[in-house]
């Protein structure tokens, strides 16, 4: 248990640095068009998200590296994944033609696009388990 | 495709057709091609007249680019035609703008194709909707041109472009600066497009 939750934690943590870098060595610009194409946040808020979110990811991300606060940690990553699944399971559904903006810029909402939100989301949860199981003992 | 799947070398392909290679209506005095050759930002449109987000993206915010960037030479935008499979009359469309190009009339057949798009979409009526913004001569004209196969032809080399492009959903809005392509997918607001042209086209501190 104590292997797959450090196995969990680094593939977590890699892939928030990673989305955190992909968003910011381009213009924050393009990833508010990304933001944008979702159509359901009014303009300050888009690029209030475009500034903020990479930079929350790539905290997150060097947290689970670093494995501190794992408890409440697992749970504010499996809530941002919640969050990101429920938005873009609702886009899909509706038909809407849009950027994910989930690695920068450029690719299309698409089934593959959710089947790896979901891996992800479940990831968090195993680890979100697995973190409160073990304090609990 | 994403950034982490795609790889380095198909980036610079997809540089290299749409800088070394344009096709052959961005040369031309077409209004599928608005804008100068040499400006420093080039946005590659790929559309399909009966998708319903290219209508709103037209509407909404490329009517506006064309007008406050194309138009003034500060950008140089580029149609290009992206029928998707699943749109039954969404090619016959993509001919007969194409067609109407050569009249000089792509953007009132254009305009036509998408605010009329629930109509022709459902009936199938596409040369109803463009004959309503041509006269008769030009009508005429129009039938004969769209049977020349070059139109086909430059059809399916947007098509091919867009794929290389690693393109797979319409709208998408390739905007490349400094010879670096960024796609963007889906409707954005002009507003939010806008800011991101200025930030690339001020000049460098």
């Amino acid at each position: 248990m104590k292997a797959l939750q450090l196995v969990l934690r680094i593939l977590l943590g890699a892939v928030f640095i990673y989305a955190a870098y992909s968003k910011l060595r381009q213009s924050w610009l393009l990833f508010a068009l990304s933001i944008d194409s979702y159509q359901f946040l009014p303009e300050w808020a888009v690029y209030a998200v475009a500034r903020t979110l990479p930079w929350l990811e790539l905290t997150i991300g060097v947290l689970l590296v670093a494995g501190v606060w794992l408890r409440y940690l697992s749970v504010v990553v499996t809530t941002i994944l919640g969050v990101f699944f429920t938005v873009l399971l609702v886009q899909y559904f509706r038909g809407a033609s849009i950027d994910c903006g989930c690695f920068g810029v450029g690719e299309a909402l698409s089934a593959k696009t959710l089947t790896r939100d979901a891996l992800l989301l479940s990831a968090g949860l195993v680890l979100t388990t697995l973190a409160w199981r073990r304090r609990a003992v | 495709m994403n950034r982490m799947q795609l790889p380095s070398l198909a980036l610079m392909s997809i540089l290299v057709v749409l800088t070394a290679a344009p096709p052959a209506a961005a040369q031309s005095s077409s209004s599928r091609a608005i804008g100068p050759v040499t400006a420093a930002v080039r946005i590659d449109l790929f559309s399909d007249f009966q998708c319903p987000a290219c209508k709103a993206l037209h509407e909404q915010t490329v009517k506006r680019i064309k007008e406050e960037y194309a138009r003034k030479g500060r950008v140089r935008l580029v149609h290009h035609d992206f029928p998707l499979p699943q749109h039954s009359f969404a090619r016959q469309a993509a001919t007969l703008a194409a067609a109407a190009d050569r009249l000089g009339k792509f953007d009132a057949v254009s305009d036509a194709l998408f605010l009329q798009q629930d109509t022709w979409s459902k009936s199938g009526n596409v040369g109803a909707v463009v004959d309503s913004v041509l006269s008769p001569e030009e009508r005429t004209k129009l039938r004969a041109l769209a049977k020349d196969p070059a139109i086909t032809a430059g059809i399916e080399r947007d098509v091919e472009l867009g794929r290389r492009s690693q393109v797979s959903s319409t709208p998408t809005m390739i905007i490349t600066h400094n010879g670096s392509p960024s796609p963007i997918v889906g409707v954005v607001t002009y507003s939010v497009v806008s800011r991101y042209l200025e930030s690339l086209l001020r000049p460098a501190k």
